[in-house]
């Protein structure tokens, strides 16, 4: 459903949830991205009746209840239920995949434009009774980003526009862990939960300087639920979020000339730190919070309303060596969603979604002094001086959309989904009162189909859609300034990138065999992206820094993107 | 040496003598406790039984049967010990006759509430850390398990270069590290032997030693760095995964260990009977993957342990050349005869690590078409029996034999580059020699060989004599021999006229690791442990003995030769209370580290210098003639480093609280180091042209040229036992009740450290500069007594959740530096200009300073003398001081069912280093540290223990 702009979510780009009690859930993991291209893949191809399934099994409670639930109501059969029956239901999954995608004409430069990864993934829940349940996942995975530009940062959308950049570019190497849990327990009318999470990365570059990027994300969460005697589910959950990224970059060797831009948005940058370095190290800090409210009607009559409203906070903070907090930026997130599903009989259930991400980031940039601690031995500080607050970044984006649901037969469906997504991303400084605005729309369609057998289960997918631009506004001329700034690099080629018209299309086809006591399967999926860069969206000023960054053209160009993704897996 | 004698003798004969005499009258008959180790009505085969009180033990046999005989009247605990199961004890009342028993165990699962993830501490201090707490460390290589002994702090774990090894410190230093005995199944792992001899690798090499005035060509730094030589065990080589238990002991070892001076690392061992076990670890740096089983081979034919691991270590990924690959397998053998009415205890093991990564890369040595091969191989055989006799005088015969071979060899194919042609001397004797221009570019092909081959045997015995119903005493004593010899070849350059490092005119003339003389050691040792148990809840112990040492193979005018050397120890406790149980240790012990081969025999030092140095484009006309001073290393009045140490602590349990405190001292005054010394050396140089002479278009010759006589002073480095350290300390370790409805046990320990390092040699110091023509013509002689003491104190706070329902392991580790600090401080405090209480003139003749010269070194008007005084900083006396930084860590294990488990960690999971200014320094500093984390699986395939647990 949603754009790339995920990343903004701290944990939205690392969560690696998949928790469904149901087999069908368990190889569906729509938050576990390792590439831009996955990312965009995954939030696209979207079966919004899982999608609310998804978000409310953020809360850790959500699988205490759900299990409790069942079990309770285990000896009743759901004489409403539409969907599909269950013949199988697994608590476990082992996956293992391989991915691989590339980009023609635009792309985002801190991202790159091609990538391949290889993943290990599990992910098991057990009920203990009275005990609670606990569920958890592990994931390693290791690949290459290809050919990023003009970002030395990895993650660069959670920092932006404070990141590091250098004149250099190249592939970065990754390896990632994940690790999560979440547990949730019964004290009578209430449910307790609490859930842990944490992802670490490290990222190299062996093209000269090389860097290394040690990335950790961690989050703790607790959690309460409350079931009333009328089967109305409210949860409440509130979290700490911590992510950290310490940057290094070294091995300047003699001849090469490359600088380290500290860049804080719009092509605008540290001019004093921003020299010609041997190496240099940086520490990127975000804490924040997060809250998130669920309410789900009982599930068992015709009408069930489910609505989320989630809010979520963080502050960065960058150190460089001998500086406190050299920058800063605050990010409020607000995440509404409602969804509807109507059981308009036996056979046909409707659903209604209706999801949003609102984003606004504030930046600020502080002036700092040397002075003397002391004169005797020359021993010297910093303190901060001054603070400015003159960068905005607000992107709203969501999607709207209307599910057909079918049962064909006792053990098959069919899914017909329609909407739009849309996106409106908003660059300012009030400084300079410079200005870059994207606003998109994508109308989309989408079909599915999934067959149970005792021996198998086949489950496939096709979604499409058109992106249009609505609106595009680059307002930024720097070049009257003496010195060469970034602003075609940083600025303009993000707002390139989103004035574009494509076409998206993502496919996906799953196969299941059953055995004894588990199931192994495989599962495809492709992603397609043709479109190009609008004919007025081009870049007619001097560029500053030509360099060996891999980087776009100045002029419209084609917006092309291929993905796929091989799994094979497990289930017990 | 009489006097040493005296003591060792008389502490244990000391211990006999403290018996009443009348008591050996009163001997009373011995009794056997037999029986049989279960679970769950399953006989475990050759499980550990012992009774840690009475220092005997025996290995049940494939029946799980066990006899423990000549057990005293009283209350013993008898433990036992196998892998895949917790350790089990039982208190046993021996009256007046022999007594059976069952022991029953529980199998090594999350599910059962007995795991042990933390280090295990015995009434002398001894900490022990089993098969589980190794697990849940994660750990690569044994240093990784040192975290859980109080008073260390978390390191990142670093595969590619060798680390000191340290122990009750703040810092490091190479005599300590070298002085850490590693004993594995009973057999001393050396070092001794290593000679990795290249500029640059031998210790004594000029570029080695920290005090190099030029960085600019160090040698060969990559290969250097990951050298062990004179510095102990390279832990990074020791797997855990072959690894059951490991017992170290920081302060007084017992008197069956030598030739060690720094604490004791005990490692047993895996063997027995074990299902498949499979573990996986990947983290940021290591990636890891083992796989060994343990089976029994039949009735009577015993068992055999199977495993082998492969590592593949990186510690920065950009650094492509650092990558450390490690190969280990490891075969144990174990069975149980009888013979006659006796049984034997037969082991033996078969082991071998490799280094797989030979040929080593990176973008250096494609661009110059650079080979680096590294070749790294281990063979270690080992063979112990134990006789158990059961007799009157003698219990147990024990007798351990052990060969390794290591072979560690370096080839390089390596492009040297200079500015400038370099003129060379050829000479390989003193005098006045032709040399010769290189060119500005060549290969040099080389290759590094040390084959280092150790022999090991030690025989020993034990007995156990009672007196009365509360006297005890057990004897262990014994002798054992070790042999080191280096067959290796050492430096040899293909081609003499292209050497790899010509920057450095000390670079040695290879000398052949098997010319030299092998070391041999041979020891003995009496210990003696007397207990007396005056009431139920009241014991006083004595572990007294003593160990005679003594150097064999030594030229005669070494100061070792024939010298036999004594180490008294003595640990001692009091054990008392009931609810509030408490014990009270005392404990001295001196301890001997004998020199290596390294120091023993050093290579010698070359000094070449050039008479006449005559390069033209030319090449016929070139002529080089250069003048070779040979200084030898070898100090014959070398010794051992003694290590003095004393401690005294309190242990106190109450309730499920337990304390642990121990304060010591340490001091050794006699520690190894290569010492900079000067000489002055004159010799004819050819500079200045004769009158009317013509050497263009020919090739000049001595005669052309006006003879000088030039002198200067050179330096060299000796090896000495200079080097001064003392360690002072109080480590503390706190255990708390299990809170049980969080299920979790806190443990907090730490320690506070203060350790100085300083030379017992006085400083000289030559100002390098000239006076007119000449270089200048003294070297200054200085009561420095130059010291660098640092401090530190710490607490680690360990949050051990155990889930045992969930089979779930969760700990939170904080560790708390309080306060870290170092300090340099001479006998010139606050003055810092340093005048010489003596000096060397060019005829190398010492000469006091009288006052008068001390006033003109003093002034700042005559030439010759005011260049004496040596002028610090202020900032060299200023206390480098870090503020309190805190570290979190966690790691988790979740048992999945009986066959799998998932661990993973993160260390630094949050890490606060407040910036501060360092004075030192004089600029603001930061210590960001980088989170470390990974993840794990073990399957232990056909482990089903489900009938057991219930």
């Amino acid at each position: 459903m949603k754009y790339i702009l995920t990343a903004l979510l701290i944990f939205e780009c690392c969560g690696v949830m998949c928790s469904f009690s149901q087999n069908h859930g368990l190889t569906h993991c729509p938050d576990y991205s390792l590439s831009p291209s996955e990312s965009r893949a995954n939030s696209f191809n979207t079966d919004i009746s899982a999608n609310r399934e998804l978000r409310l099994s953020k809360h850790p409670v959500f699988h205490a209840i759900d299990n409790d639930l069942r079990r309770r109501d285990s000896a009743d059969t759901d004489t409403t239920a539409t969907h599909a029956q269950p013949l199988h239901s697994y608590q476990n999954i082992v996956l293992t995949g391989y991915s691989a995608g590339k980009a023609e004409g635009d792309f985002l430069p801190y991202e790159g434009n091609g990538s391949y990864d290889w993943r290990l993934y599990g992910h098991g829940s057990h009920n203990y009774g009275k005990a609670g349940t606990l569920s958890g996942t592990v994931a390693y995975a290791r690949g290459k980003h290809r050919n990023i530009g003009w970002s030395t940062t990895r993650f660069p959308n959670l920092y932006w526009p404070f990141i590091l950049t250098d004149t250099t570019g190249g592939n970065s190497q990754f390896e990632t862990y994940d690790i999560e849990g979440q547990y949730g327990v019964n004290l009578g009318s209430i449910w307790l939960g609490a859930s842990a999470k944490f992802k670490g990365e490290q990222a190299h570059r062996m093209t000269d300087p090389r860097l290394l990027n040690n990335t950790t994300f961690l989050q703790f969460g607790l959690d309460l639920g409350y079931v009333t005697p009328k089967g109305q589910q409210l949860m409440l959950g509130g979290g700490y979020l911590r992510n950290k990224q310490y940057e290094h970059d070294r091995y300047w060797r003699p001849g090469e000339q490359q600088r380290f831009f500290v860049v804080h948005g719009f092509g605008l940058y540290d001019n004093k730190e921003s020299g010609v370095f041997m190496g240099t190290s940086r520490m990127h800090y975000l804490n924040g919070f997060l809250t998130d409210f669920s309410y789900t009607s009982p599930v068992q009559k015709k009408v069930c309303v489910t609505a989320n409203i989630g809010y979520q906070r963080n502050k960065l903070t960058v150190e460089e060596n001998e500086y406190y907090d050299l920058y800063a930026s605050t990010t409020s997130v607000f995440t509404p969603q409602l969804h509807f599903k109507w059981q308009c009989g036996k056979t046909i259930s409707i659903h209604l979604l209706s999801e949003h991400e609102l984003m606004k980031r504030l930046g600020y940039e502080r002036v700092f002094e040397r002075y003397m601690t002391n004169i005797a031995k020359s021993t010297y500080d910093y303190r901060q001086i001054a603070e400015y607050q003159n960068y905005k970044l607000t992107t709203q984006q969501g999607a709207n959309a209307l599910r057909a649901e079918f049962a064909l037969g006792r053990h098959s469906t069919f899914g017909l989904q329609g909407g739009a997504n849309y996106l409106h991303r908003n660059e300012q400084n009030t400084f300079y009162h410079f200005e870059v605005d994207n606003l998109n729309v994508m109308p989309y369609g989408r079909a599915d189909y999934k067959l149970t057998k005792k021996k198998f289960e086949f489950s496939t997918s096709v979604q499409s859609g058109i992106q249009s631009v609505r609106n595009h506004t680059y307002d930024v001329d720097i070049t009257a300034s003496s010195i060469s700034h970034l602003d075609f690099q940083t600025c303009f080629a993000p707002y390139a990138y989103y004035a574009a018209e494509y076409t998206q299309t993502v496919a996906e086809i799953s196969y299941t065999y059953f055995l004894k006591k588990c199931g192994i399967g495989a599962k495809v999926k492709y992603m397609n992206i043709t479109g190009e860069r609008l004919k007025d969206v081009g870049f007619d000023k001097p560029v500053g820094y030509y360099a060996a960054c891999p980087m776009i053209q100045t002029m419209p160009d084609k917006h092309n993107e291929q993905w796929f993704n091989v799994s094979t897996f497990v289930i017990f | 040496m009489q006097k040493y004698i005296a003591i060792s003798v008389a502490l244990t004969v000391g211990l006999f003598l403290t018996i009443p005499f009348e008591l050996f009258a009163q001997t009373k008959r011995l009794y056997n406790i037999s029986g049989v180790v279960l679970s769950s009505g399953t006989p475990i085969p050759y499980a550990d039984v012992y009774i840690e009180d009475l220092r005997t033990n025996v290995l049940a046999d494939e029946d799980g049967k066990f006899v423990l005989t000549r057990i005293p009247q009283g209350k013993h605990k008898v433990q036992t010990s196998s892998m895949g199961y917790n350790d089990a004890e039982k208190w046993i009342t021996v009256s007046d006759k022999d007594v059976n028993v069952k022991i029953y165990m529980s199998p090594l699962v999350y599910e059962i509430d007995q795991i042990q993830v933390m280090a295990k501490r015995d009434v002398r201090n001894k900490l022990e850390i089993k098969e589980t707490a190794i697990e849940y460390v994660q750990p690569v290589s044994l240093a990784d398990v040192m975290v859980l002994l109080p008073g260390n702090v978390y390191q990142n774990n670093a595969m590619t270069k060798f680390s000191l090894n340290t122990n009750r410190q703040v810092g490091s230093d190479q005599n300590t590290s070298l002085g850490i005995g590693v004993t594995t199944d009973g057999v001393p792992q050396s070092s001794d032997g290593n000679r990795t001899q290249m500029i640059g690798l031998t210790a004594n090499s000029y570029r080695w030693s920290k005090d190099s005035d030029n960085d600019n060509n160090r040698g060969d730094d990559l290969t250097k760095g990951r050298s062990s030589i004179n510095s102990g065990t390279d832990m990074r080589y020791i797997s855990t995964d072959h690894i059951q238990s490991v017992e170290y002991t920081k302060g007084i070892s017992s008197p069956r260990y030598g030739n060690l001076s720094s604490g004791h690392v005990k490692i047993n061992s895996k063997y027995g009977v074990s299902p498949l076990r499979i573990r996986t670890k990947i983290d940021l740096k290591n990636k890891l993957v083992y796989a060994g089983k343990g089976f029994s081979l039949g009735p009577k034919v015993g068992t055999l342990y199977v495993g082998a691991d492969y590592l593949n270590a990186i510690d920065d990924v950009r650094e492509e050349m650092d990558k450390f690959q490690r190969l280990t397998g490891q075969a144990y053998y174990n069975n149980k005869f009888r013979i006659g009415g006796y049984t034997l205890d037969f082991d033996a093991k078969v082991a071998q690590t490799i280094s797989v990564n030979k040929m080593k890369k990176d973008e250096l040595t494609y661009e110059y078409n650079e080979t680096y091969k590294a070749d790294y191989s281990k063979t270690d055989f080992m063979a112990k029996m134990k006789l158990n006799l059961g007799k009157k005088w003698i219990d147990n015969i024990e007798w351990t034999n052990s060969l390794d071979r290591t072979e560690d060899r370096v080839d390089r194919h390596y492009c040297v580059i200079t500015a400038n042609p370099r003129s060379m001397p050829k000479a390989n004797e003193e005098g006045e020699h032709e040399g010769y221009y290189l060119p500005t570019m060549y290969y040099s092909d080389f290759y590094v060989e040390n084959t280092p081959v150790n022999y090991y045997s030690q025989l020993n015995l034990d007995s156990r004599f009672t007196f009365g119903k509360r006297w005890i005493l057990n004897v262990e004593y014994g002798a054992d021999f070790h042999s080191t010899k280096n067959w290796g070849d050492g430096a040899v350059i293909e081609d003499p006229e292209r050497p790899p490092f010509p920057n450095d005119n000390s670079y040695m003339r290879p000398r052949k690791n098997w010319e030299i003389p092998a070391i041999e050691v041979g020891g003995a040792y009496l210990h003696g442990i007397l207990c007396f148990k005056a009431t139920e809840n009241q014991t006083a112990k004595i572990d007294a003995g003593g160990r005679l040492t003594e150097m064999f193979n030594l030229p005669s005018d070494y100061a070792l030769c024939n010298k036999l050397l004594t180490e008294p120890r003595i640990n001692a406790n009091y054990a008392f209370g009931k609810k509030l149980s408490s014990n009270i240790r005392f404990g001295y012990g001196e301890e001997n580290k004998l020199p290596t081969m390294d120091y023993l025999y050093p290579e010698k030092t070359y000094k070449d210098f050039w008479m006449l140095n005559a390069y033209t484009n030319n090449l016929a006309n070139r002529h080089l003639i250069t003048y070779t001073k040979i200084y030898d290393a070898t100090n014959t009045e070398l010794r051992e480093n003694k290590n003095h140490k004393i401690e005294f602590g309190y242990d106190a349990s109450i309730k499920g609280f337990e304390l642990s405190v121990t304060l010591f001292h340490e001091f050794s005054k006699t520690g190894f180091e290569y010492f900079k010394l000067y000489e002055p050396v004159t010799y004819p140089l050819y500079t200045t042209l004769k009158e009317d002479t013509d050497i263009s278009n020919r090739r000049p010759e001595k005669t052309d040229y006006v003879e000088q006589s030039f002198s200067e002073f050179v330096h060299y480095s000796k090896v000495m036992n200079s080097k001064k350290t003392t360690k002072d300390g109080l480590e503390y370790r706190l255990i708390f009740p299990k809170i049980k409805p969080l299920q979790t046990n806190i443990e907090i320990n730490g320690a506070y450290y203060e350790t100085t390092y300083g030379s017992s040699q006085p400083d000289y110091f030559y100002p390098n500069s000239k006076v007119g023509d000449n270089m200048y013509p003294y070297v200054g002689v200085y009561d420095l007594d130059a010291h660098t003491t640092e401090k530190r104190f710490n607490s680690n706070f360990w949050f051990n959740t155990h889930i045992p329902r969930f089979r779930l392991i969760f700990t939170n580790f904080f560790q708390l530096v309080w306060m870290q600090t170092k300090q340099y401080s001479d006998n010139f405090d606050g003055i810092y200009k340093k005048t010489p209480f003596a000096y060397i003139d060019t005829q190398n003749k010492t000469h006091i300073v009288t006052p008068e010269v001390l006033e003109k070194i003093k002034g700042n008007e005559d030439i010759s003398w005011y260049q004496l005084k040596r002028q610090t900083t202020a900032s060299a006396y200023a206390k480098d001081e870090q503020p309190v930084y805190l570290l979190w860590n966690i790691k988790s294990t979740k048992e999945l069912n009986d066959w799998i488990k998932l661990s993973f960690f993160v260390n630094g999971i949050l890490d606060v280093h407040p910036k501060y200014i360092s004075k030192k320094d004089n600029y603001t500093q930061r210590k960001w540290s980088q989170p470390f984390f990974g993840m794990e699986l073990i399957l232990n395939i056909g482990n089903n223990k489900k009938g057991d647990k219930k």
